[in-house]
């Protein structure tokens, strides 16, 4: 024996005496994976663990470790288990994990000798090993279910003829269902090893109506002349479940006659039938269906003119398209809706011309709709010009989708429409349509160039439009013209260029927002400024000094909370030593407190001492809410 | 255009080669019209099955006749929100799964039960004629997949896997991947939790209401404990996967459907214990592909193509997708479990088919199984086989516990 193989033996035997289950689990895979030796040693420590176990739950433990290790060393061990009430099912749970004829043997012979509740699970067991010698002790315990299940596993010829014969028997009777799921199972082994005569008979034998299906099942497998016939019989089936399962299997058997056939019977079968057979040709994507489909898809039922419109996505081309396009102007919301879809679905250039052609000579909403949800950049030019047109209930949609599917090049046309006096009613689409062609351009720069040459000689409204894109754009010679406009006398430019410094991308106007919440004399302004001036310092180098600045400006209680709940989004010491300041002001104290905290809990570690003194005083404040912060947040930092 | 000349009944017969034409224009007597209610029960009324319950509830064409669960406040809750869904007090409440499979007037089963019971219940309900919406993860092993993809394919029955977000949360993944975006996709990254182990839970009296019997069915038997009938199994092997199966449905689901690998598996799954950048596990396919767990950029998903990256990123996903890519998906117009009830009414198959579900399961067992034994992993994809690893093997299938029995053949069978 190598020195690690005894190694590992002697580490597998002292880790078998442990209690605690998962490192005895560890040691099992390890001896599982190890050499021969440490498997036998590790199969005699399990062994005779279970020798002394006394309780269920030791021995149950012990079997699902042997079910991973255990040979034919443990049968003898197992089987006597497999007569206790308790105990069989663990011990076959390792049993039958076992390889080889001694686990078998040992379930045999224990199946004349347990009580016949466990007799059950033996059967099971066996009959899943495909053991054919259990075939005659199973047969003794038939008519039991069980028995029955189990021939049925076993799936051989001569269990076949078993429960054929119970079958016409007067034992048979009140199991028919339990005996045709067993020949089911049996026509299945023996189609498996080349049997097609002996599985046929079962399947067209005098099987119950459920299991008709099963037949079906089984003869498409088979797929011969007769097999067809049979299959056939069953679409005029009663049971609508039968008909339908029987019409796909034959869809199946007929393998490449399938369309031709499908479009044959496809105008006398059944309409539930019709449902299916246009929904499979629709799947299976042959042209061939193409006219037969679009005539469908014109006029008759709705239910059967919905799966024609659908099956045209797959198998439509340029010929359908007419169609499917005279349906999007279609009364009934279902038939637009899945025109639409199968026109999107629908590829290739002659579609997209057609689709293109009819837009030029009568562009509609529907088709605005199509062009978006295709993504055809093609239309481009197109759209732009409904967007500019003369039809007012078309340039909102059109603007839409032209902002979707916009390039990098359409950025000027969209700014020009902002000056273009008979579209002041689509401004807000025009922005959102200039915000999408943003994703398409990334220089900050060339995002403003349009802009910022459209505003010279602008009207007022145009030019508040275009500072509000500006600062969207985050182009640095942005930033002049709208500190210009700060000073303009138009308040509604003016006003733009306050909401347009706070919300500016970068920090660079953070000055500039200072200066405004420290002199302008209008409220709404400065309230804007400083409450974006505490947020753009948030980051900065010079943060602290930023938010003391702040704290200047602070003349009102509004402005005093305004800073607090700037500071307190920082994990800054420094803020936190601001927010310190207000304890004491009866009108912001509460509001300090709860900076105070929040602050604490990202950045107690940098000096936890002072900080969690800082906490645990406000475990008496005088504020619930407080109090109750402060009690979680001390929790977290002793956790 | 016009329609081709309707064939006679005779010329059918000719199509089909077959001499036994039966008149298609009948009346049935089991009728999905498009005013006809689904009837549904449901199975498995905890937080995740209640859920569901409420998404199909939602819909007027399917009405929910009984609910059960072996907690009776769970059960009691769910009639609740059917009765006042439905304006009356017809819901019926058990806590025998098996009442609701022998109702004749139940057309199908929604199962939220914890995994140990899916592929029992799912399997009973086919059998009984009834279609399955079978919340994730599907199964509890590579075994009861198989078994249940059989009993679909056998009886012909509608069965949706409940993973929402393969193509709900992540279908933006998959245009891109078609799309292009990326060119040929090569790695993948998918972060979701790890695999089960023991159940140490120390034993506590079985509280009165509690069928704790039930609650087990044909997992080993072990002591109750409360947190499992509340929902915390999933940490433990006997009935879960554990977060490898349960968002590693969703998220491998989503890797292998984006990479169209969905209806395969891997053949090889390392186990990595020094990656670099955190994988657990790789699991490698035929062609080439790789899919990791753990790693990547953070997020559940993320991907590396022959030409570009797709992390899984906020300000990543707000690029447009490709134009004009179709990808088939949910049916009917009513996300995933309206796909389930359009394909009732049609006999399709749903988005999340079983053998899709089984796939996906299967994946995420083998992973749990290379963790559990520490050791890689050699896979054959289609005699879903371990190959050269009996011990291995060994977790492909479990016994249960009498008197339940999958009646389905191991997979280590001759």
């Amino acid at each position: 024996m190598k020195l690690t193989a005894i190694l590992l033996a002697l580490l597998v035997a002292t880790q078998a005496q442990q209690t605690d289950p998962k490192p005895l689990e560890v040691s099992v895979a390890a001896a599982a994976n190890g050499s021969a030796e440490a498997q036998r040693s590790m199969e005699d420590q399990l062994l005779a663990r279970l020798s002394k176990a006394t309780s269920r739950e030791e021995k149950a433990f012990v079997c699902r470790l042997l079910r991973r290790v255990g040979s034919a060393r443990s049968v003898p061990a197992l089987a006597e288990m497999l007569g206790s009430e308790e105990d069989s099912h663990i011990a076959r749970f390792a049993l039958a994990s076992i390889p080889g004829a001694e686990a078998a043997k040992a379930m045999r012979d224990a199946l004349s000798q347990v009580p016949e509740p466990l007799q059950l699970g033996l059967m099971a067991s066996l009959a899943a090993r495909g053991d054919e010698e259990s075939f005659p002790l199973i047969l003794e315990r038939l008519p039991s279910k069980e028995a029955i299940q189990a021939l049925g596993v076993l799936g051989t010829k001569q269990a076949a003829r078993a429960l054929g014969t119970l079958r016409g028997s007067n034992d048979g009777i009140g199991q028919i269902d339990v005996i045709d799921d067993a020949l089911l199972k049996c026509a299945e082994s023996l189609l498996a090893k080349g049997n097609r005569a002996d599985a046929r008979r079962l399947y067209v034998g005098e099987l119950s109506t459920e299991k008709v299906l099963a037949g079906i099942q089984g003869l498409a497998a088979i797929n011969d002349l007769h097999a067809k016939a049979q299959v056939e019989k069953a679409l005029a089936h009663q049971d609508e479940v039968v008909q339908l399962t029987a019409l796909r299997a034959m869809i199946r058997m007929l393998g490449d006659d399938a369309v031709s056939t499908m479009l044959e019977y496809l105008p006398i079968a059944p309409l539930n039938q019709q449902v299916v057979i246009v929904d499979w040709l629709g799947k299976a994507g042959d042209g061939a269906a193409r006219v037969a489909l679009a005539e469908m898809a014109r006029s008759g039922r709705a239910s059967l003119r919905l799966e024609a419109i659908r099956a045209l996505g797959s198998v439509g081309d340029a010929s359908t398209v007419p169609v499917l396009l005279k349906l999007l102007s279609d009364e009934d919301e279902d038939l637009r809706g899945t025109a639409k879809n199968s026109l999107v679905r629908l590829q290739g250039e002659d579609i997209r011309e057609a689709i293109l052609e009819k837009f030029k000579e009568t562009p509609s909403k529907s088709l605005i709709g199509l062009l978006a949800a295709r993504r055809e950049r093609a239309a481009l030019p197109e759209l732009l010009a409904v967007c500019g047109g003369e039809d007012s209930s078309l340039r909102g949609d059109a603007l839409k989708a032209a902002g979707n599917l916009a390039t990098a090049s359409a950025l000027p046309a969209f700014v020009t429409m902002l000056a273009d006096p008979k579209m002041k009613g689509e401004v807000k689409d025009i922005e959102s349509a200039i915000l999408s062609t943003f994703r398409e351009v990334p220089d900050p720069a060339e995002r403003a160039a349009p802009l910022l040459a459209a505003y010279k000689g602008a009207e007022v409204p145009t030019m508040v439009t275009i500072v509000n894109l500006l600062g969207r754009t985050g182009a640095p010679n942005a930033l002049p013209v709208v500190r210009a406009a700060l000073k303009s006398e138009q308040s509604a430019l003016a006003n733009a260029a306050v909401h347009t410094l706070a919300r500016w991308t970068t920090a660079e106007p953070i000055d500039d927002l200072y200066k405004i919440a420290e002199s302008s004399t209008n409220d709404g302004h400065r309230v804007v400024a400083l409450r974006s001036y505490v947020n753009m310092a948030k980051g900065l180098d010079d943060a602290a000094a930023r938010y003391e600045k702040a704290t200047v400006l602070a003349k009102t209680p509004d402005d005093k909370r305004l800073i607090l709940s700037g500071l307190a989004r920082t994990n800054s010491l420094e803020a936190l030593k601001l927010c310190q300041k207000y304890l004491t002001e009866p009108e912001v104290g509460t509001e300090a407190a709860l900076a105070c905290i929040q602050i604490a809990r990202r950045a107690w570690r940098q000096s936890p001492d002072e900080i969690k003194a800082l906490v645990t005083s406000f475990s008496q404040h005088q504020d619930d809410t407080v109090r109750e912060n402060a009690k979680v947040t001390l929790e977290r930092m002793t956790q | 255009m016009e329609l081709p000349t309707p064939p006679s009944r005779r010329r059918f017969l000719q199509l089909l080669g077959t001499s036994a034409f039966a008149a298609p224009m009948i009346v049935p007597s089991r009728v999905f019209g498009a005013n006809e209610r689904i009837t549904m029960g449901a199975i498995g009324m905890g937080n995740r099955g209640r859920n569901d319950l409420k998404g199909f509830l939602r819909f007027d064409d399917v009405q929910v006749l009984s609910v059960c669960d072996v907690v009776p406040q769970h059960a009691a809750e769910a009639k609740r929100h059917v009765d006042a869904r439905h304006g009356n007090q017809d819901c019926t409440v058990t806590a025998e799964y098996r009442e609701i499979l022998e109702r004749e007037d139940i057309d199908t089963v929604m199962i939220g039960t914890p995994d140990h019971w899916h592929a029992i219940i799912a399997t009973e309900a086919m059998r009984s004629g009834k279609d399955v919406f079978c919340e994730k993860p599907e199964t509890l092993t590579v075994q009861e997949g198989r078994a249940m993809a059989d009993v679909v394919k056998r009886y012909g029955r509608v069965f949706s896997g409940g993973s929402q977000r393969v193509w709900g949360d992540y279908n933006w993944f998959h245009r891109m991947i078609k799309g292009g975006a990326i060119g040929d996709v090569q790695d993948v990254w998918v972060n979701v939790g790890g695999s089960s182990g023991l159940c140490d839970l120390p034993p506590v009296a079985v509280p009165d209401g509690v069928d704790w019997e039930r609650w087990l069915g044909p997992a080993p038997w072990r002591p109750y404990h409360p947190s499992l009938v509340r929902g915390g199994f999933r940490p433990f092997r006997d009935y879960s996967g554990g977060g490898m199966t349960d968002w590693g449905c969703h998220g491998f689901g989503g890797a292998l459907f984006a990479c169209g690998l969905q209806e395969t598996g891997a053949v090889d799954i390392t186990v990595r214990r020094d990656a670099p950048n955190g994988e657990g596990l790789t699991y490698t396919f035929a062609n080439g592909i790789r899919i990791h767990h753990g790693g990547g950029w953070g997020g559940i998903l993320s991907f590396k193509g022959s030409e570009g990256e797709l992390p899984f990123r906020d300000d990543t996903r707000r690029r447009p997708t490709p134009p004009n890519v179709h990808i088939p998906n949910y049916q009917g117009g009513r996300g995933f479990q309206g796909d389930f009830i359009h394909c009732v009414r049609t006999r399709d198959t749903p988005f999340r088919s079983i053998e899709r579900a089984h796939r996906t399961a299967s994946h995420c067992h083998l992973g749990n199984i290379a963790y559990w034994l520490d050791r890689s992993l050699k896979w054959d994809p289609d005699k879903e086989r371990i190959l050269g690893g009996e011990e291995a093997s060994r977790w492909l299938q479990r016994p249960m516990r009498e008197p339940w029995s999958l009646n389905a053949k191991s997979l280590t069978s001759s």
